[in-house]
């Protein structure tokens, strides 16, 4: 499993959006969603964590899901960006990348005078 | 992860358990096979058992999104509504038996106290497991040690408190059987809501449901009454 390098609280934050990501990229299923997120350094995102999560996005219509037959084994659930979804990331996509200048910003500026004084 | 080898995907006793606190919750059966199903692709993937990737199955049916309608489903009114057909069809029973005794013995049927008491006793006992329902679903022996005190009480009062509070002429009191237990068949109609797990992918009912007790429940309190009825003419008949 990919080690994770960030600290968990913080990706508990974008992990929602995270997923939109991954789904806007085409139809897919849980696992795949999971294997992509260890891959962008989530680590390992429990069944538990990310269906509960999927489950959400469905009850408000910014994911769509579908069953299909699986080869072999048991069916798989591909879950699709419905364009409400697609308005979703998109907007707090914009936000988080604010967001993100913004505290890159207030975090690495040090108040050196006040220091020296 | 823990030392012990755990196996690939749920076993029998996670999938009940997580089936059973969904059921609690209120969700439908397309829904709690739905969330069933997921954690079987989901652990077929990853080769994981189904308490590494999804936690307790309690924890899990806790994190399913249910819709509005799902969440007022187990509402304490929806719920007061299935206690009614069982009470009526208590009532009806004990009547019918009633009746019988009277009939043997040439007089109009009694309405004893303590039957009359034996039915409230039975009542409480119904408002109590609905009402704690989740608490006596989840510990099935403190469900059972309820069901197990009222019968007890129920037995005894009926034995033991003696005194009548009213007599009815024979026909009054068959009359009124029959529409108690017709009105416990009617409503358990009504109120039937055999909604099973089903498949997500083919949309077939789990072959795990119990259609033969699901057919029967309505009749239970008439078939118990026909019983009753009988084996208490026959008594009378060799006494």
């Amino acid at each position: 499993m990919t080690e994770n390098p960030y600290p968990s609280e913080w990706l508990r934050g974008v992990l929602g959006l995270a997923v939109l990501r991954v789904i806007a990229d085409g139809p897919t299923y849980g696992y795949a969603i999971a294997l992509a997120l260890a891959d962008q350094g989530f680590g390992e995102i429990k069944g538990g964590t990310l269906y509960p999560l999927l489950g959400r996005f469905e009850e408000s219509g910014d994911v769509s899901a579908e069953w299909r037959e699986g080869d072999g084994g048991p069916g798989r659930k591909y879950y699709r960006l419905t364009e409400s979804g697609r308005r979703l990331l998109h907007d707090r996509g914009r936000m988080w990348h604010g967001f993100a200048r913004h505290m890159s910003g207030f975090l690495t500026t040090m108040p050196t005078e006040r220091i020296e004084r | 992860m823990s030392g012990r080898t755990a196996s690939v995907g749920m076993t029998k006793a996670w999938r009940d358990r997580a089936a059973l606190e969904l059921r609690i919750r209120g969700a439908s059966g397309g829904t709690i096979g739905d969330a069933l199903a997921v954690v079987d692709a989901h652990c077929a993937d990853s080769g994981q058992a189904a308490e590494e990737a999804f936690g307790t199955p309690r924890a899990y049916a806790e994190s399913v999104p249910l819709s509005d309608d799902e969440r007022r489903r187990l509402s304490p009114a929806m719920l007061a509504r299935h206690a009614v057909p069982s009470v009526a069809g208590l009532a009806g029973m004990l009547l019918a038996f009633a009746v019988v005794d009277a009939v043997h013995a040439g007089d109009p049927v009694a309405i004893r106290a303590g039957v009359a008491l034996a039915i409230a006793v039975m009542l409480c006992a119904a408002v109590a497991l609905v009402a704690m329902g989740r608490v006596f679903l989840r510990h099935l022996w403190a469900g059972a040690l309820l069901v197990a005190t009222a019968l007890a009480a129920t037995i005894a009062l009926e034995a033991g408190v003696r005194g009548t509070l009213a007599r009815m002429p024979v026909w009054a009191a068959v009359a009124g059987a029959a529409a108690l237990l017709a009105a416990s068949v009617v409503l358990q109609y009504r109120d039937r809501d055999l909604d099973p797990v089903s498949d997500p992918l083919t949309g077939d009912p789990s072959p795990r449901s119990t259609a033969i007790v699901a057919a029967l429940t309505p009749w239970l309190f008439p078939l118990m009454t026909g019983l009753g009825v009988a084996l208490i003419a026959a008594i009378n008949a060799t006494a």
